[in-house]
């Protein structure tokens, strides 16, 4: 077995991470977009609610679901949701966003590991996504008047970051994947919204009936969101979310496989077919 | 499925149909409002924009053509949510529908979308990043334009945005001619097909002299490849 050479790793992760953040930084369409995108769609998902009766009618609904703050846990399933997306884009449509620039021989030529090209795309995505989780916090004390019910800080951390890597692990294995298909544009599109129904961004997975609930239980933004309400929201330590972290920890191993997988066959593909470049 | 508040604000009692025919209508953000700037993207992504501005083909029959042919797909979608209510979230129009002022409410939408896409597209020569602007515009007017709400609930100067959208009041005659079977006479069926001309009158000339306009201006800049 080749051991990695570290520094080469690292340089190639210093470089494409760099660079996303140069591209970033180029448009500044972007950088508004980013800023902006948060407050329509938690407005939207909070607003639907508003259709059926006062804040207070509502809160005292979903208290049979165990909801114990309404705003909470909408603000908290679209975070994790936006950061889904965000990783989505970032990490899994950004082999096709080579191909589309007319750089995906280029770098597939290169002696760069993909995987760490991926997981440097991955990076950035989450730092260019970072400020929506002050943003969102900051919002959402001044307008809801949500107040986090936090009892462990670091339960708050690990399950940040196991889902942040969980996160990324879907875009290492729908980059391949969509390369293959040569259908990124649709596919990401096309799993935004199916996601956000049953992850329940906008309300417990528990409200579902029993074989959606299954499908909800098969993705890693369900679980997720379940850790991050569960830490915030209602002073849950590391042994409440315990389940929650090891499905997702064997959901992000089994999606780096795969994503692992999925680059192999694109190699091989590209040698053998040649037609890297079409789409 | 309803609450009494939906009811007394809305006047209609099924909220799974209310919100059937608000995302029907999602399909014509993406296909017209978004159509047109879509096409400039694609064209700069896959290198043929410098070629395709310098035919001598008229750029509003090609921005045109490109969108009717993302509508024929988006009306495909359409009817296929509608089904999909009637299957599963029991949808039923009214026992008297009426279709002529549906299909008047729709159209009239799909001509003012058109001419806010010209605007757009324009503003996407300079802005690139199509992709982003759209996923920041299309939750704006999903809020605003009471797809999945009514926008009697929003705020003073919220409800001020939404009607200056037009999708705002497509939908509500396409909701009030389905699902209450109202005739043209209707007051806020005139409001609404009044506001939805006018939108029309003034967005066609705008959407067409901003996207001159700003056409001529990337031609100068030479911007018109980058992306």
């Amino acid at each position: 077995l080749k051991m990695p050479d570290i520094t080469a790793e690292w340089r190639t992760f210093r470089a494409v991470f760099l660079r996303n953040l140069k591209i970033y930084t180029a448009y500044k369409a972007w950088i508004i977009a980013t800023i902006i995108w948060p407050i329509p769609l938690l407005a939207l998902n909070i607003y639907t609610y508003y259709a059926f009766g006062t804040p207070e009618d509502i809160a005292q609904r979903l208290q049979s679901y165990g909801i114990s703050s309404f705003a909470g846990m909408i603000i908290i399933g679209t975070i994790i949701y936006l950061f889904y997306n965000r990783l989505l884009w970032g990490t899994g449509v950004s082999i096709q966003s080579e191909r589309w620039m007319g750089t995906i021989e280029v770098l597939f030529l290169t002696p760069a590991n993909k995987m760490t090209v991926l997981i440097a795309c991955g990076i950035s995505s989450v730092v260019e996504a970072s400020w929506w989780i002050v943003s969102i916090f900051l919002l959402s004390s001044l307008i809801f008047g949500v107040t986090p019910n936090i009892s462990s800080w670091l339960a708050v951390f690990v399950c940040l970051i196991s889902t942040i890597a969980a996160l990324v692990s879907i875009g290492v294995f729908f980059a391949g994947f969509f390369v293959l298909t040569r259908a990124a544009d649709n596919l990401a599109s096309g799993l935004q919204a199916p996601i956000r129904f049953f992850s329940g961004v906008a309300f417990p997975v528990t409200a579902l009936p029993q074989m959606l609930q299954y499908i909800s239980y098969l993705i890693p933004v369900t679980y997720g969101i379940s850790t991050m309400r569960k830490t915030i929201l209602a002073s849950g330590n590391l042994s409440a979310v315990w389940f929650e972290l090891l499905c997702l920890y064997i959901m992000t191993t089994i999606f780096l496989i795969a994503g692992q997988f999925c680059l192999k066959i694109v190699e091989r593909q590209a040698k053998k077919k040649g037609t890297l470049y079409q789409y | 499925m309803a609450s009494d508040f939906f009811t007394t604000i809305t006047g209609m009692q099924d909220y799974l149909a209310y919100a059937t025919i608000g995302f029907a209508f999602n399909s014509f953000i993406f296909s017209v409002a978004f159509g047109g700037s879509n096409a400039i993207r694609g064209e700069q992504q896959e290198g043929t924009a410098e070629l395709v501005f310098l035919t001598p083909a008229n750029k509003f029959a090609w921005i045109l053509g490109k969108t009717v042919g993302n509508l024929c797909f988006s009306l495909i979608t359409f009817f296929t949510i509608l089904f999909l209510g009637i299957i599963f979230f029991g949808f039923r129009p009214t026992t008297a529908p009426n279709f002529p002022l549906t299909f008047l409410g729709i159209l009239l939408t799909l001509i003012a979308l058109t001419a806010f896409s010209f605007v757009y597209a324009g503003v996407c020569f300079f802005a690139k990043r199509e992709e982003e602007l759209s996923q920041v515009l299309w939750p704006m007017m999903v809020f605003f334009s009471g797809l999945a709400f009514p926008v009697e609930i929003l705020p003073q100067w919220a409800q001020l945005i939404s009607w200056l959208i037009p999708l705002t009041h497509g939908l509500n005659i396409t909701r009030r001619a389905l699902l209450l079977g109202v005739c043209f006479s209707d007051p806020s069926v005139i409001l609404g097909l009044e506001i939805l001309v006018l939108q029309t009158i003034i967005l066609m000339p705008t959407g067409f002299l901003l996207f001159s306009k700003l056409e001529k201006s990337v031609r100068k800049s030479g911007a018109l490849a980058t992306y």
